[in-house]
Protein backbone atom coordinates (compact mmCIF):
# COMPACT_ATOMS: atom_id res chain seq x y z
CA UNK A 1 0.00 0.00 0.00
CA UNK A 2 2.47 2.36 1.05
CA UNK A 3 4.15 2.04 -3.03
CA UNK A 4 0.74 2.82 -4.48
CA UNK A 5 0.48 5.89 -2.50
CA UNK A 6 3.66 7.42 -3.10
CA UNK A 7 2.89 6.27 -6.84
CA UNK A 8 3.24 9.47 -8.91
CA UNK A 9 3.01 8.44 -13.17
CA UNK A 10 4.80 11.79 -14.18
CA UNK A 11 7.75 12.10 -11.57
CA UNK A 12 8.23 8.10 -12.26
CA UNK A 13 8.60 8.67 -16.03
CA UNK A 14 10.88 11.48 -15.54
CA UNK A 15 13.09 9.88 -12.83
CA UNK A 16 13.20 6.75 -15.11
CA UNK A 17 14.27 9.13 -18.28
CA UNK A 18 16.97 10.53 -15.52
CA UNK A 19 18.30 6.69 -14.84
CA UNK A 20 17.03 7.12 -10.87
CA UNK A 21 17.85 3.91 -9.70
CA UNK A 22 15.22 4.15 -6.47
CA UNK A 23 12.17 5.05 -9.01
CA UNK A 24 13.39 2.35 -11.54
CA UNK A 25 13.72 -0.94 -8.47
CA UNK A 26 10.36 0.46 -7.00
CA UNK A 27 8.60 0.37 -10.51
CA UNK A 28 10.17 -2.85 -11.26
CA UNK A 29 9.10 -4.37 -8.42
CA UNK A 30 5.66 -2.88 -8.33
CA UNK A 31 4.67 -4.82 -11.68
CA UNK A 32 6.32 -7.90 -11.79
CA UNK A 33 3.53 -9.99 -9.77
CA UNK A 34 1.43 -8.67 -13.01
CA UNK A 35 3.63 -9.98 -15.20
CA UNK A 36 4.34 -13.08 -13.27
CA UNK A 37 0.64 -13.82 -13.40
CA UNK A 38 -0.30 -13.31 -16.90
CA UNK A 39 2.76 -15.47 -17.82
CA UNK A 40 1.61 -18.34 -15.07
CA UNK A 41 -2.03 -18.47 -16.44
CA UNK A 42 -0.66 -18.66 -19.42
CA UNK A 43 1.75 -21.46 -19.21
CA UNK A 44 4.71 -20.13 -18.27
CA UNK A 45 7.20 -20.78 -15.27
CA UNK A 46 8.48 -18.27 -13.16
CA UNK A 47 11.98 -17.93 -14.90
CA UNK A 48 10.22 -17.48 -18.22
CA UNK A 49 7.99 -14.83 -16.56
CA UNK A 50 11.59 -12.65 -15.20
CA UNK A 51 12.62 -13.16 -18.21
CA UNK A 52 9.88 -11.49 -20.27
CA UNK A 53 9.58 -9.16 -17.78
CA UNK A 54 12.95 -7.50 -18.15
CA UNK A 55 12.56 -7.34 -21.48
CA UNK A 56 9.42 -5.02 -21.33
CA UNK A 57 11.34 -3.51 -19.01
CA UNK A 58 14.23 -2.56 -21.12
CA UNK A 59 11.99 -1.34 -24.09
CA UNK A 60 10.52 1.34 -21.33
CA UNK A 61 13.62 2.07 -20.40
CA UNK A 62 15.35 2.50 -23.43
CA UNK A 63 12.51 4.08 -25.25
CA UNK A 64 12.04 6.82 -22.51
CA UNK A 65 16.20 7.13 -22.86
CA UNK A 66 15.13 8.68 -26.18
CA UNK A 67 14.10 12.06 -26.44
CA UNK A 68 11.50 11.72 -28.86
CA UNK A 69 10.05 8.91 -27.69
CA UNK A 70 6.16 10.47 -26.04
CA UNK A 71 4.87 7.36 -23.53
CA UNK A 72 1.00 7.20 -24.52
CA UNK A 73 -0.16 5.63 -21.74
CA UNK A 74 1.04 4.48 -17.68
CA UNK A 75 3.90 2.59 -17.40
CA UNK A 76 1.64 -0.75 -15.83
CA UNK A 77 -0.09 -0.77 -19.01
CA UNK A 78 3.05 -0.09 -21.35
CA UNK A 79 4.86 -2.97 -18.94
CA UNK A 80 1.57 -5.25 -19.66
CA UNK A 81 1.51 -4.73 -23.06
CA UNK A 82 4.93 -5.43 -24.70
CA UNK A 83 5.42 -8.45 -21.67
CA UNK A 84 2.19 -9.63 -23.42
CA UNK A 85 4.04 -8.99 -26.70
CA UNK A 86 6.91 -10.73 -26.04
CA UNK A 87 5.22 -13.81 -24.00
CA UNK A 88 2.82 -14.09 -27.31
CA UNK A 89 5.74 -14.16 -29.31
CA UNK A 90 7.32 -17.21 -27.11
CA UNK A 91 3.89 -19.21 -27.24
CA UNK A 92 3.98 -19.21 -30.76
CA UNK A 93 7.69 -20.19 -31.26
CA UNK A 94 7.07 -23.16 -28.77
CA UNK A 95 3.78 -23.81 -31.25
CA UNK A 96 1.44 -23.22 -28.06
CA UNK A 97 -2.20 -22.51 -28.35
CA UNK A 98 -1.94 -19.03 -28.82
CA UNK A 99 -5.70 -18.12 -26.98
CA UNK A 100 -3.72 -15.60 -24.66
CA UNK A 101 -5.77 -15.25 -21.18
CA UNK A 102 -5.70 -11.65 -20.77
CA UNK A 103 -5.44 -10.07 -16.99
CA UNK A 104 -5.07 -6.51 -17.20
CA UNK A 105 -6.16 -3.72 -19.87
CA UNK A 106 -3.28 -3.20 -22.71
CA UNK A 107 -2.98 -1.35 -25.84
CA UNK A 108 -2.09 -2.59 -29.19
CA UNK A 109 1.96 -2.65 -28.54
CA UNK A 110 4.04 -2.28 -31.90
CA UNK A 111 7.46 -1.90 -31.14
CA UNK A 112 9.50 0.94 -33.40
CA UNK A 113 11.79 1.10 -36.24
CA UNK A 114 14.04 1.72 -33.63
CA UNK A 115 14.38 -1.00 -31.61
CA UNK A 116 13.66 -3.47 -34.06
CA UNK A 117 17.08 -2.13 -35.52
CA UNK A 118 18.65 -2.37 -32.51
CA UNK A 119 17.41 -5.76 -31.66
CA UNK A 120 18.74 -7.08 -34.73
CA UNK A 121 22.22 -5.88 -34.38
CA UNK A 122 22.29 -7.39 -31.04
CA UNK A 123 21.07 -10.55 -31.89
CA UNK A 124 23.95 -10.47 -34.76
CA UNK A 125 26.19 -9.36 -32.35
CA UNK A 126 25.38 -11.94 -29.61
CA UNK A 127 25.86 -14.51 -32.29
CA UNK A 128 29.09 -13.37 -33.81
CA UNK A 129 30.91 -13.10 -29.90
CA UNK A 130 29.44 -16.76 -29.24
CA UNK A 131 31.50 -18.46 -32.57
CA UNK A 132 34.42 -15.87 -31.80
CA UNK A 133 36.36 -18.56 -29.69
CA UNK A 134 38.88 -17.67 -27.20
CA UNK A 135 41.28 -15.92 -26.38
CA UNK A 136 39.51 -13.09 -28.61
CA UNK A 137 36.05 -13.64 -27.20
CA UNK A 138 37.50 -12.79 -23.58
CA UNK A 139 39.52 -10.25 -24.72
CA UNK A 140 36.62 -8.08 -26.75
CA UNK A 141 34.49 -8.77 -23.86
CA UNK A 142 36.75 -7.01 -21.19
CA UNK A 143 37.73 -4.38 -23.09
CA UNK A 144 34.04 -3.55 -25.19
CA UNK A 145 31.45 -4.76 -22.65
CA UNK A 146 33.28 -4.88 -19.18
CA UNK A 147 35.08 -1.04 -19.43
CA UNK A 148 38.97 -2.88 -18.02
CA UNK A 149 42.04 -1.16 -18.82
CA UNK A 150 44.33 -3.09 -21.35
CA UNK A 151 47.08 -3.45 -18.99
CA UNK A 152 44.70 -4.87 -16.83
CA UNK A 153 43.67 -7.57 -19.93
CA UNK A 154 47.54 -8.02 -20.90
CA UNK A 155 48.33 -8.99 -17.46
CA UNK A 156 45.11 -11.37 -16.84
CA UNK A 157 45.85 -12.81 -20.11
CA UNK A 158 49.23 -12.90 -19.59
CA UNK A 159 50.52 -10.84 -22.35
CA UNK A 160 53.84 -9.15 -21.87
CA UNK A 161 52.83 -6.09 -22.42
CA UNK A 162 49.69 -3.56 -23.19
CA UNK A 163 50.67 -3.02 -26.79
CA UNK A 164 50.76 -6.64 -27.56
CA UNK A 165 47.45 -7.04 -25.78
CA UNK A 166 46.46 -4.26 -28.35
CA UNK A 167 47.59 -5.76 -31.27
CA UNK A 168 45.51 -9.05 -30.13
CA UNK A 169 42.51 -6.95 -29.92
CA UNK A 170 43.29 -5.43 -33.60
CA UNK A 171 43.21 -9.18 -34.71
CA UNK A 172 40.26 -10.25 -32.80
CA UNK A 173 38.34 -6.86 -34.03
CA UNK A 174 38.63 -7.78 -37.81
CA UNK A 175 37.62 -11.06 -37.01
CA UNK A 176 34.36 -10.10 -35.39
CA UNK A 177 33.80 -8.01 -38.44
CA UNK A 178 34.20 -10.72 -40.63
CA UNK A 179 31.86 -13.02 -38.52
CA UNK A 180 29.46 -10.56 -38.81
CA UNK A 181 29.52 -10.04 -42.14
CA UNK A 182 28.99 -13.84 -42.56
CA UNK A 183 25.77 -14.13 -40.34
CA UNK A 184 24.77 -11.20 -42.09
CA UNK B 1 50.10 0.19 -45.32
CA UNK B 2 51.75 -3.10 -43.40
CA UNK B 3 50.17 -4.38 -40.53
CA UNK B 4 52.13 -2.60 -38.22
CA UNK B 5 50.72 1.17 -39.63
CA UNK B 6 47.33 -0.06 -39.83
CA UNK B 7 47.19 -1.20 -36.07
CA UNK B 8 48.06 2.29 -35.67
CA UNK B 9 45.85 4.03 -37.44
CA UNK B 10 43.15 1.35 -36.03
CA UNK B 11 44.18 2.46 -32.65
CA UNK B 12 44.14 6.43 -33.48
CA UNK B 13 40.41 5.78 -34.68
CA UNK B 14 39.15 3.72 -31.52
CA UNK B 15 41.18 6.61 -29.35
CA UNK B 16 39.32 9.72 -31.63
CA UNK B 17 35.84 8.12 -31.26
CA UNK B 18 36.48 6.92 -27.50
CA UNK B 19 37.65 10.75 -27.21
CA UNK B 20 41.19 9.77 -25.88
CA UNK B 21 42.90 12.31 -27.62
CA UNK B 22 44.74 15.32 -26.71
CA UNK B 23 43.00 18.69 -27.92
CA UNK B 24 45.70 19.35 -30.58
CA UNK B 25 46.10 15.60 -32.06
CA UNK B 26 42.41 15.55 -32.30
CA UNK B 27 42.02 19.05 -33.97
CA UNK B 28 44.54 17.79 -36.66
CA UNK B 29 42.69 14.22 -37.09
CA UNK B 30 39.28 16.11 -37.74
CA UNK B 31 40.94 17.64 -40.39
CA UNK B 32 42.13 14.96 -41.95
CA UNK B 33 38.92 13.00 -41.95
CA UNK B 34 37.63 16.03 -43.48
CA UNK B 35 40.67 16.32 -46.65
CA UNK B 36 40.10 12.48 -46.53
CA UNK B 37 37.26 10.47 -47.20
CA UNK B 38 38.88 6.87 -47.35
CA UNK B 39 39.88 7.60 -43.75
CA UNK B 40 36.22 9.19 -42.91
CA UNK B 41 35.07 5.07 -44.15
CA UNK B 42 37.21 3.53 -41.96
CA UNK B 43 35.98 5.29 -38.97
CA UNK B 44 32.70 4.52 -40.40
CA UNK B 45 33.01 0.89 -40.64
CA UNK B 46 35.13 0.91 -36.91
CA UNK B 47 31.27 2.34 -36.23
CA UNK B 48 29.52 0.01 -37.81
CA UNK B 49 30.87 -2.70 -35.08
CA UNK B 50 31.36 -0.37 -32.25
CA UNK B 51 27.81 0.86 -32.36
CA UNK B 52 26.17 -2.87 -31.09
CA UNK B 53 29.27 -3.40 -28.62
CA UNK B 54 28.45 -0.28 -26.62
CA UNK B 55 24.77 -0.97 -27.16
CA UNK B 56 25.39 -5.00 -25.94
CA UNK B 57 27.93 -3.18 -23.31
CA UNK B 58 24.27 -1.12 -22.09
CA UNK B 59 22.09 -3.64 -22.24
CA UNK B 60 24.50 -6.04 -20.13
CA UNK B 61 24.30 -3.51 -17.75
CA UNK B 62 21.11 -2.54 -17.55
CA UNK B 63 20.07 -6.59 -16.99
CA UNK B 64 22.77 -6.96 -14.09
CA UNK B 65 20.56 -3.91 -12.23
CA UNK B 66 17.92 -5.60 -13.04
CA UNK B 67 19.05 -9.20 -11.83
CA UNK B 68 19.96 -7.28 -8.91
CA UNK B 69 15.96 -5.60 -8.03
CA UNK B 70 14.79 -8.94 -8.69
CA UNK B 71 17.07 -10.49 -6.28
CA UNK B 72 15.53 -7.90 -3.85
CA UNK B 73 11.86 -8.98 -4.37
CA UNK B 74 10.70 -9.87 -0.97
CA UNK B 75 8.80 -13.26 -1.76
CA UNK B 76 5.78 -12.94 0.36
CA UNK B 77 4.91 -9.87 -0.68
CA UNK B 78 5.13 -10.86 -4.14
CA UNK B 79 2.71 -14.06 -2.90
CA UNK B 80 0.34 -11.59 -1.46
CA UNK B 81 0.45 -9.64 -4.52
CA UNK B 82 -0.19 -12.38 -6.77
CA UNK B 83 -3.30 -13.35 -4.84
CA UNK B 84 -4.84 -9.94 -5.40
CA UNK B 85 -4.24 -10.99 -9.22
CA UNK B 86 -5.63 -14.12 -8.57
CA UNK B 87 -8.69 -12.98 -6.99
CA UNK B 88 -9.48 -10.26 -9.23
CA UNK B 89 -9.26 -13.34 -12.06
CA UNK B 90 -11.74 -14.88 -10.53
CA UNK B 91 -14.33 -12.07 -10.04
CA UNK B 92 -13.40 -11.73 -13.93
CA UNK B 93 -14.49 -15.48 -14.70
CA UNK B 94 -17.27 -15.24 -12.49
CA UNK B 95 -18.75 -12.03 -14.13
CA UNK B 96 -17.79 -13.30 -17.52
CA UNK B 97 -19.47 -16.82 -16.80
CA UNK B 98 -22.66 -15.50 -14.97
CA UNK B 99 -23.06 -12.19 -16.08
CA UNK B 100 -25.20 -13.28 -19.41
CA UNK B 101 -27.30 -15.51 -17.11
CA UNK B 102 -28.04 -12.48 -14.39
CA UNK B 103 -28.30 -10.04 -17.21
CA UNK B 104 -31.20 -12.30 -19.22
CA UNK B 105 -33.07 -12.94 -15.81
CA UNK B 106 -32.83 -9.03 -15.13
CA UNK B 107 -34.44 -7.74 -18.73
CA UNK B 108 -36.91 -10.98 -18.16
CA UNK B 109 -38.27 -9.61 -14.78
CA UNK B 110 -37.63 -5.41 -16.09
CA UNK B 111 -40.14 -6.44 -19.25
CA UNK B 112 -42.19 -8.23 -16.67
CA UNK B 113 -42.37 -5.32 -14.36
CA UNK B 114 -42.62 -2.42 -17.37
CA UNK B 115 -45.61 -4.24 -19.66
CA UNK B 116 -47.60 -4.84 -15.76
CA UNK B 117 -47.10 -1.24 -15.02
CA UNK B 118 -47.93 -0.54 -18.84
CA UNK B 119 -51.19 -2.25 -18.72
CA UNK B 120 -52.63 -0.80 -15.64
CA UNK B 121 -52.04 2.39 -17.05
CA UNK B 122 -49.77 3.11 -13.93
CA UNK B 123 -47.17 4.77 -16.85
CA UNK B 124 -49.86 7.13 -18.31
CA UNK B 125 -50.75 8.32 -14.82
CA UNK B 126 -47.25 8.74 -14.03
CA UNK B 127 -46.55 10.75 -17.23
CA UNK B 128 -49.56 13.35 -16.51
CA UNK B 129 -48.51 13.93 -13.48
CA UNK B 130 -45.01 14.68 -14.20
CA UNK B 131 -46.28 17.28 -16.67
CA UNK B 132 -44.85 19.85 -14.00
CA UNK B 133 -48.00 22.29 -14.08
CA UNK B 134 -47.19 25.69 -12.71
CA UNK B 135 -49.66 25.78 -9.50
CA UNK B 136 -50.38 29.54 -9.17
CA UNK B 137 -50.17 30.39 -5.24
CA UNK B 138 -53.68 31.56 -4.68
CA UNK B 139 -55.47 30.17 -1.28
CA UNK B 140 -58.92 29.06 -2.67
CA UNK B 141 -61.13 29.84 0.40
CA UNK B 142 -63.66 27.44 1.41
CA UNK B 143 -66.10 29.84 0.57
CA UNK B 144 -65.36 29.16 -3.38
CA UNK B 145 -65.97 25.75 -2.81
CA UNK B 146 -69.45 25.67 -2.26
CA UNK B 147 -71.96 26.20 -4.60
CA UNK B 148 -72.41 29.70 -5.60
CA UNK B 149 -75.95 29.69 -6.70
CA UNK B 150 -77.14 28.32 -3.38
CA UNK B 151 -74.90 31.17 -1.59
CA UNK B 152 -75.93 33.56 -3.86
CA UNK B 153 -79.75 32.31 -3.45
CA UNK B 154 -79.18 32.12 0.62
CA UNK B 155 -77.91 35.93 0.76
CA UNK B 156 -80.99 37.00 -1.61
CA UNK B 157 -83.30 35.35 0.88
CA UNK B 158 -81.88 36.60 3.83
CA UNK B 159 -80.65 40.20 3.70
CA UNK B 160 -81.58 41.43 0.07
CA UNK B 161 -78.54 43.26 -1.84
CA UNK B 162 -75.65 41.66 0.67
CA UNK B 163 -73.23 44.01 1.53
CA UNK B 164 -70.06 41.90 0.85
CA UNK B 165 -69.48 39.35 -1.94
CA UNK B 166 -68.08 36.24 -0.75
CA UNK B 167 -63.81 36.72 -0.48
CA UNK B 168 -61.96 34.34 -3.04
CA UNK B 169 -58.46 34.41 -2.07
CA UNK B 170 -55.49 36.19 -0.66
CA UNK B 171 -52.13 36.68 -1.49
CA UNK B 172 -48.97 39.04 -0.47
CA UNK B 173 -48.26 42.30 -2.20
CA UNK B 174 -45.81 45.23 -1.39
CA UNK B 175 -45.47 48.62 -1.29
CA UNK B 176 -42.90 50.48 -4.16
CA UNK B 177 -43.85 54.27 -3.88
CA UNK B 178 -44.54 56.30 -0.73
CA UNK B 179 -47.78 57.19 -2.61
CA UNK B 180 -49.50 53.93 -2.57
CA UNK B 181 -48.34 52.02 -5.20
CA UNK B 182 -48.38 48.58 -4.89
CA UNK B 183 -47.11 45.49 -6.52
CA UNK B 184 -48.33 42.15 -6.82
CA UNK B 185 -49.40 39.22 -9.09
CA UNK B 186 -51.68 39.28 -11.42
CA UNK B 187 -53.68 35.97 -11.60
CA UNK B 188 -54.70 37.15 -7.64
CA UNK B 189 -56.61 40.05 -8.63
CA UNK B 190 -57.19 40.01 -12.57
CA UNK B 191 -60.74 39.37 -12.14
CA UNK B 192 -61.34 40.99 -8.82
CA UNK B 193 -64.68 42.53 -8.27
CA UNK B 194 -63.00 44.23 -5.39
CA UNK B 195 -59.49 44.34 -3.66
CA UNK B 196 -57.95 45.53 -0.06
CA UNK B 197 -54.60 45.26 1.71
CA UNK B 198 -54.16 44.59 5.40
CA UNK B 199 -51.44 44.41 7.82
CA UNK B 200 -50.75 42.24 11.04
CA UNK B 201 -47.99 44.37 11.85
CA UNK B 202 -49.77 47.67 11.49
CA UNK B 203 -53.10 46.51 13.35
CA UNK B 204 -56.43 48.24 11.97
CA UNK B 205 -54.60 49.05 8.40
CA UNK B 206 -57.46 48.24 5.74
CA UNK B 207 -57.00 50.21 2.21
CA UNK B 208 -59.35 49.49 -0.71
CA UNK B 209 -56.86 49.36 -3.39
CA UNK B 210 -57.63 49.68 -7.42
CA UNK B 211 -55.55 47.57 -10.03
CA UNK B 212 -53.46 49.92 -11.97
CA UNK B 213 -51.68 48.00 -13.73
CA UNK B 214 -52.00 44.51 -15.13
CA UNK B 215 -49.79 42.07 -17.33
CA UNK B 216 -51.08 38.42 -18.04
CA UNK B 217 -47.80 37.46 -19.36
CA UNK B 218 -45.16 38.24 -17.18
CA UNK B 219 -48.56 37.59 -14.25
CA UNK B 220 -47.24 41.35 -12.40
CA UNK B 221 -49.23 43.53 -11.35
CA UNK B 222 -49.30 47.55 -10.02
CA UNK B 223 -52.06 48.51 -7.10
CA UNK B 224 -52.66 51.65 -6.57
CA UNK B 225 -54.70 52.66 -2.78
CA UNK B 226 -57.97 54.45 -3.61
CA UNK B 227 -59.08 55.17 -0.14
CA UNK B 228 -59.85 58.84 1.52
CA UNK B 229 -58.18 57.63 4.60
CA UNK B 230 -54.93 57.08 3.22
CA UNK B 231 -52.28 59.47 3.42
CA UNK B 232 -48.86 57.80 2.39
CA UNK B 233 -46.64 54.56 3.40
CA UNK B 234 -43.79 56.51 4.26
CA UNK B 235 -40.22 56.45 3.29
CA UNK B 236 -39.50 52.98 1.35
CA UNK B 237 -36.21 51.00 2.94
CA UNK B 238 -35.49 49.01 0.10
CA UNK B 239 -34.43 49.36 -3.27
CA UNK B 240 -34.74 47.48 -6.66
CA UNK B 241 -31.85 45.93 -7.85
CA UNK B 242 -31.44 46.51 -11.59
CA UNK B 243 -29.05 43.39 -12.31
CA UNK B 244 -29.66 39.88 -11.92
CA UNK B 245 -28.43 38.03 -8.98
CA UNK B 246 -25.89 35.17 -8.99
CA UNK B 247 -26.60 31.28 -8.61
CA UNK B 248 -26.98 30.64 -5.28
CA UNK B 249 -27.10 33.56 -3.58
CA UNK B 250 -28.81 33.96 -0.29
CA UNK B 251 -32.04 35.84 -0.14
CA UNK B 252 -35.41 35.93 1.56
CA UNK B 253 -38.98 36.90 1.63
CA UNK B 254 -41.94 38.34 3.56
CA UNK B 255 -45.71 36.98 2.85
CA UNK B 256 -48.81 36.36 3.87
CA UNK B 257 -49.61 32.39 3.35
CA UNK B 258 -51.93 32.75 6.24
CA UNK B 259 -53.22 35.42 8.20
CA UNK B 260 -49.86 36.57 9.54
CA UNK B 261 -46.66 37.79 8.33
CA UNK B 262 -44.42 34.45 7.72
CA UNK B 263 -40.65 34.93 6.75
CA UNK B 264 -38.85 32.79 4.68
CA UNK B 265 -35.05 32.33 3.36
CA UNK B 266 -33.85 29.80 0.46
CA UNK B 267 -31.34 30.77 -2.33
CA UNK B 268 -31.24 31.19 -6.29
CA UNK B 269 -31.25 27.67 -7.08
CA UNK B 270 -31.53 28.65 -11.31
CA UNK B 271 -31.47 31.92 -13.38
CA UNK B 272 -34.46 31.12 -15.40
CA UNK B 273 -37.85 30.03 -14.25
CA UNK B 274 -40.74 27.60 -15.16
CA UNK B 275 -39.60 25.84 -18.72
CA UNK B 276 -36.40 27.92 -19.16
CA UNK B 277 -38.44 30.76 -18.38
CA UNK B 278 -35.88 34.04 -18.77
CA UNK B 279 -37.63 36.14 -16.60
CA UNK B 280 -38.23 34.47 -14.21
CA UNK B 281 -35.66 32.93 -11.20
CA UNK B 282 -36.00 29.31 -10.09
CA UNK B 283 -35.54 30.14 -5.82
CA UNK B 284 -35.37 27.37 -2.72
CA UNK B 285 -37.45 29.14 -0.33
CA UNK B 286 -40.55 26.82 1.17
CA UNK B 287 -43.64 28.72 -0.34
CA UNK B 288 -47.12 27.85 0.32
CA UNK B 289 -50.28 29.42 -1.53
CA UNK B 290 -50.69 33.06 -0.50
CA UNK B 291 -47.26 33.46 -1.19
CA UNK B 292 -47.62 34.90 -4.74
CA UNK B 293 -47.17 38.91 -4.93
CA UNK B 294 -44.52 38.29 -1.75
CA UNK B 295 -41.23 40.16 -2.62
CA UNK B 296 -38.09 38.59 -2.49
CA UNK B 297 -35.03 40.39 -1.28
CA UNK B 298 -31.28 39.49 -1.37
CA UNK B 299 -29.14 39.49 1.60
CA UNK B 300 -28.86 43.64 1.57
CA UNK B 301 -32.39 44.04 1.39
CA UNK B 302 -32.80 45.43 -2.51
CA UNK B 303 -35.78 43.69 -3.93
CA UNK B 304 -34.71 41.34 -6.30
CA UNK B 305 -38.43 39.70 -7.45
CA UNK B 306 -41.78 38.78 -6.76
CA UNK B 307 -42.57 35.06 -6.06
CA UNK B 308 -45.30 33.75 -8.90
CA UNK B 309 -45.49 30.36 -8.56
CA UNK B 310 -44.22 27.19 -7.09
CA UNK B 311 -43.94 23.25 -9.36
CA UNK B 312 -46.75 21.13 -8.24
CA UNK B 313 -45.10 17.82 -6.81
CA UNK B 314 -41.77 18.82 -6.38
CA UNK B 315 -40.35 20.61 -3.21
CA UNK B 316 -38.63 23.42 -2.45
CA UNK B 317 -39.13 24.81 -6.88
CA UNK B 318 -40.82 27.92 -6.89
CA UNK B 319 -40.46 30.89 -9.19
CA UNK B 320 -39.91 34.43 -8.95
CA UNK B 321 -40.35 37.28 -11.31
CA UNK B 322 -36.90 38.86 -12.05
CA UNK B 323 -36.85 42.67 -10.87
CA UNK B 324 -34.90 43.88 -14.30
CA UNK B 325 -38.03 41.80 -15.78
CA UNK B 326 -40.55 44.43 -13.49
CA UNK B 327 -38.49 47.56 -14.42
CA UNK B 328 -38.80 46.19 -17.90
CA UNK B 329 -42.58 45.22 -17.68
CA UNK B 330 -43.53 48.94 -16.38
CA UNK B 331 -40.97 50.93 -18.67
CA UNK B 332 -42.46 49.49 -21.57
CA UNK B 333 -46.10 49.71 -20.38
CA UNK B 334 -46.42 52.49 -18.41
CA UNK B 335 -43.79 54.94 -19.43
CA UNK B 336 -44.97 58.27 -18.49
CA UNK B 337 -46.47 56.95 -14.93
CA UNK B 338 -42.82 54.77 -14.39
CA UNK B 339 -41.26 57.85 -11.71
CA UNK B 340 -44.50 58.12 -9.08
CA UNK B 341 -44.87 54.45 -9.52
CA UNK B 342 -41.57 53.55 -8.61
CA UNK B 343 -40.43 56.11 -5.84
CA UNK B 344 -37.82 53.60 -4.28
CA UNK B 345 -34.47 54.68 -2.95
CA UNK B 346 -31.43 54.77 -4.56
CA UNK B 347 -29.86 52.99 -2.05
CA UNK B 348 -30.76 50.51 0.27
CA UNK B 349 -31.33 50.83 3.25
CA UNK B 350 -30.86 47.91 4.91
CA UNK B 351 -27.34 47.17 3.58
CA UNK B 352 -25.24 45.38 6.77
CA UNK B 353 -28.00 44.94 8.93
CA UNK B 354 -29.16 42.28 10.89
CA UNK B 355 -31.80 40.12 9.05
CA UNK B 356 -34.36 40.91 12.37
CA UNK B 357 -33.87 44.46 11.78
CA UNK B 358 -34.14 44.45 8.34
CA UNK B 359 -37.67 42.16 8.64
CA UNK B 360 -38.66 44.91 11.56
CA UNK B 361 -38.10 48.18 8.07
CA UNK B 362 -39.79 45.87 5.63
CA UNK B 363 -42.97 44.40 7.71
CA UNK B 364 -44.77 47.71 7.33
CA UNK B 365 -44.53 47.83 3.61
CA UNK B 366 -45.65 43.98 2.84
CA UNK B 367 -49.36 43.51 2.71
CA UNK B 368 -51.75 40.76 2.67
CA UNK B 369 -54.05 41.07 -0.51
CA UNK B 370 -57.53 40.26 -0.14
CA UNK B 371 -60.03 39.93 -2.87
CA UNK B 372 -63.29 39.61 -3.71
Amino acid sequence: MKKTALFNEESFVKALRENNEAVMSRIYKLYFPMVLHLVLVNSGTEDEAKDIYQEAFIVLYESLQRPDFQLRCSIKTFLYSVSRNHWLKRLQAKKIKTDLKDVEEFIPFVEDSVSIENEARLVTIEAAMQRLGEPCRTILEDYYLNEMSMADIAEKMGYTNADNAKTQKYKCFNRLKRLIEELK
Amino acid sequence: MNTEEQLRLWDKIERYVEGDMETGEYLAFEKEIASNPELAQQIADYQALRTPLDLLKERRQLRAKLDRFHAEIDPVEQQAALKVYKNKDTWRTYTSKYLPTIAVAASVALITVLSTLFTLGYLKSMERSQQSNLKLLRRELDQIKRDIKSTKDTLNRAIPRATAAPQRFEGTCFAISEKGHLITSYHLVAKADSVFIESTTQPGLRYKVELAFGDERTDLAVLKVADSTFHEFGRIPYTLKKGTVDLGEEIFTLAYPKNDIVYGEGSISARTGFEGDSVAYQISIPVNPGNSGGPVFDTNGNLIGVVSGKLSGAEGVAFALKSSAIWRTLKDSVPNELDEMFDLPKQSKLAGQKRTAQLKKIQDYVFQVKVY
